[in-house]
């Protein structure tokens, strides 16, 4: 696979906060890629430090094989960092040709992407009449200008309805379908989960654990067992070693096996013992909680 | 550099702001000219038309120019403090403008603007002159016309000031208050501290010294008071109302070199802080 960007060991700390703490990351071709972190994790800074806006002080980083400033790289990728920045007193299609000159793209496009993001009517009003969602659409339409390879989008739903919310993810959807690459960075997990195929996770600058979204979610498997003997299953399962961990509720236990341990070994390891089970129910593990114990 | 012209024209056709200053500018200058046009001063053997016509109307109008240079900083100012506080330097950054380019912009910006005032001062000498002066051969309408290259330079150079306060400031407020301290009293006093002979090498001196003071009273009577010796008992800079200068070229170097000088430490700046 080509690799689209490539991050070596990067290092920015502010004083003593270390705000991204030696990062490795590798973004293939094809891939839609979660940033996730909560406040303050360091997402927003490593996406500035790879666009050229803030200096690191150690490590390198390279897009499309290029390494640094100024290769013309930048042309191939559309980028929405922090906040919608366009001049107030300037009209959406004029502030959206400033950046078509910039990234040298045919100002006939503007139209199209001012379309895609609901905006074309108020193409001939100033920036500064829009509500918050709509500066985050325009942010958006940016992004899209030119039809660039490769997307990266930080918090790219803030703001918006729950509408725009949607149309925001059909866009992501979209784009990754047509072999698009997208890098997203955002603390809402539902966001990520619905369309990321890879996953980073950052806790103080620092990079926790990364990975394909289904392998980080099924690394352990949860079950739901109900059994009329729950508590000496309990003391079964724990002795034989097929659980991690065994959270009792009643005659319920949530169960976390490791990954090698199926459904059906379980049933059959309490069949053996003369325990029937009266429910055994696989729990797919949310990235949210996956997430949660992550941080912890 | 046809992309950062056409970005910034599209960053000033529609900021009213800069509108407003510049036709402040334009109006100040020519109500200025047209006011001490107004004036008849009725010496026996002085005549303040002289300074109307060619060629002294070249020294005479630069002079006048150089009093609003403050208003054409402060565009400047007010253009570039308006990327750092709409965070837009930061934008074009991510889209794929570089650092050296964002400071290429404004400079273009504060060259247009001179060539703007370079513009006004030639097209206003040139009616004022030819009204005021009968018949006189081009050495005479052109001779001196080089002031006017030497108020662009001036006015560009106070660009540049402005430009490399609000980079290092990164707030339109403090860039102007600054700016304006800076030309009195905080370099004055600066100077002072010096012997005289280094203080016409300080910035805002030696831009300030492109425009002197024309020098009125031997123009408006005609040279007429100049002793067999040549030396002219009028001359403002004889008697010791005004200071003598340094040469013209020595002046002109030096301007270019802070011109180059506070160009390069803006760009060092922007290349080396975050955005």
């Amino acid at each position: 696979m080509e690799k689209i960007l490539n991050i070596h060991e990067l290092k920015k700390h502010y004083g003593r906060i270390k705000a991204v703490h030696n990062i490795n990351i590798d973004v293939e071709r094809g891939q839609v890629f979660g940033i996730l972190g909560p406040n303050g994790s360091g997402k927003t800074t490593l996406l500035s430090i790879i666009m050229g806006i803030i200096r690191p002080q150690a490590g390198t980083y390279s897009w499309f094989g290029n390494r640094g400033e100024d290769s013309g790289w930048k042309k191939r990728i559309g980028s929405l960092i922090e906040t919608p920045n366009f001049y107030p007193f300037i009209n959406l299609k004029d502030n959206l040709r400033i950046v078509a000159q910039i990234k040298e793209v045919c100002a006939a496009d503007i139209d199209r992407v001012l379309k895609i993001t609901g905006l074309y009517e108020r193409r001939r009003y100033s920036y500064r009449t829009l509500s918050l969602g709509m500066k985050q659409r325009l942010a958006i339409a940016s992004v899209l200008l030119g039809d660039p390879e490769v997307m990266l989008l930080d918090e790219p739903t803030n703001g918006l309805d729950p509408e725009g919310i949607a149309e925001v993810r059909t866009i992501i959807q979209d784009e990754a379908g047509k072999g698009k690459t997208i890098i997203l960075a955002s603390h809402i997990l539902a966001e990520v989960e619905k369309v990321c195929t890879h996953v980073a996770v950052l806790k103080n600058g620092e990079l926790l654990s990364k990975g394909r979204v289904g392998e980080l979610l099924g690394a352990d498997r949860v079950f739901l067992i109900s059994a009329p003997d729950a508590g000496r299953l309990e003391e079964l399962l724990t002795r034989a070693g097929m659980a991690k961990s065994i959270e009792r509720k009643g005659e319920e236990l949530i169960i976390t096996c490791p990954d090698s341990i199926l459904a059906s070994e379980l049933n059959k390891f309490a069949f053996e013992h003369d325990i029937v089970l009266s429910k055994l129910l696989p729990v797919k593990k949310s990235l949210e909680s996956q997430f949660l114990e992550l941080v912890k | 550099m046809r992309k950062l012209l056409n970005i910034e024209l599209i960053k000033l056709l529609r900021y009213t702001s800069f509108k407003v200053v510049l036709g402040l500018h334009f109006a100040l200058f020519l109500l200025v000219v047209f006011v001490s046009s107004q004036i008849n001063i009725t010496v026996p053997g002085f005549d303040t038309a002289n300074l109307f016509r060619f060629p002294h109307v070249w020294s005479y109008f630069t002079w006048i120019a150089s009093w609003f240079n403050l208003l054409l900083a402060i565009l400047v100012i007010m253009i570039t403090g308006n990327e750092f506080s709409y965070s837009t330097f930061r934008k074009h950054v991510i889209d794929g403008l570089s650092r050296g380019d964002l400071l290429k912009g404004k400079l273009l910006v504060a060259v247009m603007i001179a060539l703007y005032g370079f513009v006004l001062v030639f097209l206003s000498g040139m009616v004022y002159g030819s009204v005021y002066t009968s018949g006189t051969g081009i050495s005479t309408i052109f001779g001196g016309i080089e002031r006017i290259f030497i108020y662009f330079l001036q006015a560009l150079a106070y660009m540049v000031i402005g430009l490399l306060l609000v980079v290092m400031l990164r707030s339109t407020a403090l860039s102007i208050i600054l700016f304006v301290l800076l030309r009195f009293p905080i370099e004055p006093i600066i100077r002072s501290f010096f012997p005289q002979s280094f203080r016409a090498f300080f910035p805002m001196k030696a831009v300030g010294s492109l425009t002197p003071v024309p020098e009125f009273l031997s123009i408006s009577s005609e040279n007429g008071f100049e002793t067999p010796n040549g030396a002219d008992t009028l001359s403002l800079s004889e008697i010791g109302i005004l200071s003598p200068g340094l040469p013209f070229p020595l002046q002109i170097s030096i301007v270019l070199a802070y011109i180059m000088l506070f160009a390069g430490l803006a760009l060092v700046i922007l290349k080396k802080r975050d955005l």
